[in-house]
């Protein structure tokens, strides 16, 4: 998938666990685990929102785009 | 919360109707293959006494009219009944055999229903999907066997008016008939499941791509 998510480096950045999140955004951990893990066919932009809040940063710092060809 | 148990319940029922069903048929298939080989071998027609094929008359009748008016119809036609004792043994061996498969296909086709209530009910309990992707190939297969089931028929229904049936007497006179071909509602049926399995496949997609929705 050419979306790629950098959760985790946000994540090691806040000093913030996965769990911690979780319950800070109200999103189950399974749910955010599949995000973290790349599985995710679709986000929501009121996930997103809620994210990009608890951890203060902005949408391009968790989501990545990587040419597939140029890979 | 309601509606879903009610849903729960409802497959829960048709979980074990066809259970049943099924376990009446595992029963009976083995005691109707007995009576099937003593059928072929001894010809007492034990399991059902007859074989009953519907036919169609090719006959045409003049019937004549006050002014002397002339009108050619075809009677409709009726059933050949076949006293099972009377049979030769290829007979036999054919309407039997041809029963047989029939029914184990009936069965196999209870069992893949059964399966789908069955995997059903514990998605239900756990997690209330009902699309899965087993039951995809399972509504697909029970699609696939109504066509065979028609093929089968066919065959048979072939076999016997060109190998067994030399020729027919009505009233004295020989007269020509066809078997009638009764099959295409099982095609038809069929191809309808089949589209019902498509239709199931694109819903468990959209469920897969809704639950990798964060």
């Amino acid at each position: 998938m050419p979306i790629l998510t950098n959760l985790d480096v946000m994540l090691a950045k806040r000093k913030m666990s996965l769990t911690e999140l979780s319950e800070e955004v109200g999103i189950s951990l399974a749910n955010l685990s599949i995000l973290k893990q790349g599985k995710a066919k679709a986000v929501r932009f009121s996930t997103l929102e809620a994210i990009c809040r608890v951890l203060e940063c902005k949408p391009g710092d968790i989501l990545d785009y990587i040419d597939e060809n140029e890979k | 919360m309601q509606k879903q148990r009610l849903n729960y319940q409802m497959v829960s029922v048709l979980h074990f109707l066809f259970g049943l069903l099924l376990v009446i048929s595992f029963v009976s298939l083995p005691i109707l293959l007995v009576m099937s080989i003593i059928d072929i071998t001894v010809g007492e027609g034990l399991t059902s006494g007859i074989a009953i094929l519907p036919i169609d008359f090719l006959l045409d009748v003049k019937i004549s009219l006050p002014h002397q008016a002339e009108v050619v119809t075809a009677l409709e036609g009726g059933v050949l009944r076949l006293p099972m004792d009377e049979m030769t043994l290829g007979w036999r061996i054919t309407i039997i055999s041809q029963a047989i498969i029939q029914y184990a296909l009936g069965v196999f086709i209870l069992y893949i229903l059964w399966s789908i209530f069955h995997s059903l009910k514990v998605s239900m309990r756990d997690q209330e999907n009902v699309f899965l992707q087993g039951n995809i190939t399972r509504i697909r297969l029970i699609g696939y066997i109504f066509i065979v089931s028609a093929i089968v028929e066919f065959v048979y229904r072939k076999i016997i008016r060109h190998f067994l049936v030399d020729e027919f007497i009505f009233r004295g006179e020989q007269v020509p008939f066809t078997l009638k071909m009764e099959f295409l509602d099982d095609i038809l049926l069929g191809v309808i499941i089949l589209v019902i399995a498509q239709i199931y496949r694109v819903g468990t997609e959209i469920k897969e791509e809704q639950q990798l929705t964060v």
